[in-house]
């Protein structure tokens, strides 16, 4: 625990200097795995395929706020699609597209919700983002999580059935009959993609109870709500593959399932009642100066002292807290 | 002379406008109504488009019922469909806008009254810089 304690402190030491860089850095990564693990999946032979494309994108995506990845992979998606086959481009656009329009209309603002659903599809262990979107976000983070869920079932299938079909050299020679059939094929198949609706149930269920859950007043909530939507995350998978009869990943699930749980104990660790402020740059003037601040955070431990110590600054929310310490550097 | 009071209520504005610029400017500028209509309008736009595309792969899957129907001389019945469907998803998707805007318009509004507590402080401790020289002339 004591290494835990001191991994947070420097954490939150480093963070409060360097925060702007290591969400650079967080941002480029997920972007550079997204494009990656999307052309993967889809295989097809459009630019977006080049690595050093991928590397570019991913810096400009490090630099611009997350929904600009959002709309990124769209558009690689697109570009993967439309070099396998027209039908694959028509359906997999299509879907992706209303999906896009979805998200903006109700969840622009969970940009991350979205992208880690996806990745954490990719990579099998999907329940780590209900548990840490109901431990750490608020209500539209559900949103953002379908959002995801269904961009990935229809990267994933349309994916699969597009390899298999006409492609766009022999589309010019083929009949305007086979194509129709092709893409009924894929849209029967995408709406009767029942792990899809499986996910998509399993995931909000079990945001919904570690949302409830941490926002419950009793002591130790946090852990309360991670077991409960481990257990009930597991439970509901297995039913659900049971009763649907589809082919079951015990593994995978398991497997997911215990990473899942072990990284939200470590989120409960290092961001509960964490004060993550950064330091801020800030300029201003008045009739008589111009002020260039750095506004750099103090840390308040946890107790009762530190309650009263807390009053004065503004938190993320806009409440303000009295407070007779604070320290100004100009 | 510097007025640290003054810098560091002015630095709190700063940090506040910073990271809630938006929010501030919004609740600033929009009455209620308008800010719902514009929300509601621009959801409505998307969720149209949205639809149309649903409907377009819904008319490709069930390609056969659709030329069949057609046939028949079914047009009213799928004209009805189409329309009602279209304002149920509609509704749905409004009331789910207004909701959600509402719930950002009062949190947009909480956010400015404070912003305005910090401004009006300002605004104090600039009166106390000036009576303090005005104290002081009298003074000689």
């Amino acid at each position: 625990m004591k290494g835990i304690y001191n991994i947070r402190t420097l954490f939150e030491k480093y963070y409060s200097e360097y925060g702007n860089y290591i969400d650079a850095a967080a941002k480029f990564v997920t972007a550079l795995i997204l494009f990656m693990q999307i052309n993967g999946r889809i295989g097809g032979k459009s630019i977006f395929g080049n690595i050093f494309v991928e590397l570019i994108l991913a810096l400009v995506c490090a630099i611009l706020p997350p929904n600009v990845m959002i709309v990124l992979a769209f558009v690689a998606a697109l570009l993967q699609f439309a070099s396998v086959s027209i039908a694959s481009l028509a359906v997999g656009g299509g879907v992706l597209l209303a999906v896009l329009l979805l998200y903006f209309a109700f969840a622009s603002r969970q940009a991350w919700a979205m992208l880690l659903t996806i990745l954490g599809l990719f990579f099998h262990v999907p329940c780590i983002v209900p548990i840490s979107f109901g431990l750490m976000g608020s209500t539209m983070s559900a949103a953002g999580m379908a959002a995801g869920t269904v961009f990935y079932y229809t990267l994933l299938t349309i994916g699969k059935l597009g390899g298999a079909s006409v492609d766009l050299a022999m589309a010019k020679q083929s009949t305007a009959e086979k194509i129709l059939a092709e893409l009924q094929t894929m849209i029967d198949t995408l709406l009767s993609e029942q792990e899809m609706i499986l996910m998509l149930v399993v995931l909000l269920a079990v945001f919904a109870v570690v949302f409830l859950a941490r926002r419950m007043a009793m002591k130790h909530a946090w852990k309360v709500a991670i077991a409960a939507g481990t257990v009930i995350y597991l439970v509901l998978m297995m039913a659900g593959y049971m009763m649907l009869h589809l082919e079951i990943g015990i593994l995978w699930i398991l497997i997911g399932t215990l990473i899942s749980a072990a990284v939200a104990f470590l989120l409960e660790q290092l961001f509960f009642n964490l004060d993550y402020r950064k330091i801020e740059n800030l300029q201003f003037e008045d009739n008589d100066y111009y002020y260039y601040v750095k506004a750099v955070p103090k840390r308040h431990r946890n107790d009762e002292d530190s309650q009263e110590m807390e009053a004065g600054r503004i938190d993320r929310k806009g409440r303000e807290h009295h407070d007779g310490h604070e320290t100004i550097h100009s | 002379m510097l007025n640290k009071k003054k810098i560091r209520t002015m630095s709190k504005i700063a940090v506040m406008e910073k990271h809630h610029g938006e929010e501030l400017q919004k609740a600033r500028e929009y009455y209620r109504s308008d800010y719902v209509a514009v929300q509601l309008l621009k959801n409505a736009c998307y969720l149209t488009v949205a639809y149309m595309i649903g409907l377009l792969l819904w008319g490709v899957a069930n390609m056969d019922m659709l030329i069949e129907k057609l046939n028949r001389m079914q047009i009213k019945g799928i004209l009805t469909g189409v329309i009602v469907s279209y304002l149920l998803c509609m509704t749905a998707g409004l009331l789910l806008t207004y909701v959600i805007t509402m719930k950002r318009y009062f949190y947009g509004q909480e956010l400015f009254r404070h912003y305005q507590v910090l401004l009006q402080r300002l605004e104090d401790e600039d009166d106390i810089e000036i009576l303090e020289v005005t104290d002081l002339r009298r003074k000689k």
